[in-house]
């Protein structure tokens, strides 16, 4: 009898441990990173995040919804004072692993800091 | 005088015990045999999406990052692509060039393939205007039909001003 249960929590083991060796995760940071910065390049390109900066937010805005589906976004652009002058993200639940990408605008004489999060939903 | 044995009598080589000891050891030799072999599948599945992942991650960042080499491909390469080492369609990170747009539309698929690295697979690219509202294609090229699996890569960058969605996607059949 206690040969039977050895051998059956041995064999529940074996098979736990070759599940988990064998359903490795795919790294999928990488193309976060591709989004968040093909995000803030072509935003920071056609003038959205300055004009963001001044008031005008529905161009970024616009852009952020646009995203896929499955992707969360959160995006808050700062003056050089730390004051946010404007916050934006998907409705999504918080994130366990998110990629954050920073870029430096300068709008006429003034400088703001851009970051963006993106996370899988 | 010979004697005889009865039945019961006789040293018994597979017991009762013995023979359910066998069975329960070839059961679990077999179960692990069968999880070692799904585990070594699932670990060359693994490596195989992993690899084309990243292969796909590459050429769509080499086609709206760079120019191609040489820069200007476009106009050098022709319809076959001689001397074009590789394909980019940018003329600025993030910033597609229409001419060069327009040279990839109408180059082979198979020397494109080979251009952009794709290796075995198969592709189609597709590029969308106002992509999340009432999509307008504004170029399109490849063959969907090909490979029952498929990879796909969305960036996004301008082109003539516009902010556009550039799907690349790759077909392939699994090993």
């Amino acid at each position: 009898m206690d040969v039977m249960v050895a051998l059956v929590v041995a064999a529940v083991l074996i098979v736990m441990i070759m599940y988990f060796v064998s359903a490795p995760k795919l790294d999928t940071q990488g193309y976060l990173y591709s989004v968040c910065d093909d995000f803030l390049t072509v935003a920071g390109k056609d003038g959205s995040l300055a004009a963001a900066a001044n008031g005008d937010v529905g161009q970024v805005d616009g852009f952020l919804y646009s995203m896929p589906g499955n992707l969360c976004l959160n995006l808050t652009i700062s003056n050089a004072g730390g004051y946010v002058v404007h916050s934006n993200s998907s409705v999504c639940p918080s994130p366990v692993r998110f990629v954050l990408c920073k870029r430096t605008i300068v709008n006429y004489t003034n400088g703001y800091v851009t970051k963006l999060g993106v996370w899988y939903r | 005088m010979e004697k005889k044995t009865k039945a019961e009598d006789r040293g018994m080589i597979f017991t009762v015990d013995m023979v359910t000891a066998l069975f329960f050891f070839l059961v679990i030799i077999l179960s692990m045999l069968w999880v070692w072999a799904e585990a070594y599948r699932h670990m060359v599945d693994y490596r195989d999406v992993q690899s084309r992942q990243e292969r796909l991650a590459t050429v769509s960042s080499m086609l709206v990052k760079t120019p191609g080499s040489p820069p200007n491909w476009e106009s050098s390469g022709g319809v076959t692509l001689s001397g074009v080492d590789a394909i980019g369609l940018a003329r600025e990170p993030n910033v597609l060039d229409e001419g060069k747009m327009m040279a990839f539309m109408s180059a082979d698929g198979e020397n494109l393939r080979e251009r952009m690295g794709l290796g075995s697979e198969n592709f189609s690219l597709t590029v969308t205007e106002d992509w999340a509202g009432t999509p307008r294609i504004i170029y399109y090229m490849g063959d969907s039909t090909a490979g029952k699996e498929r990879m796909i890569a969305r960036r996004y960058a301008l082109f003539n001003g516009s902010r556009v969605e550039l799907k690349l996607e790759a077909y392939y059949n699994k090993k």
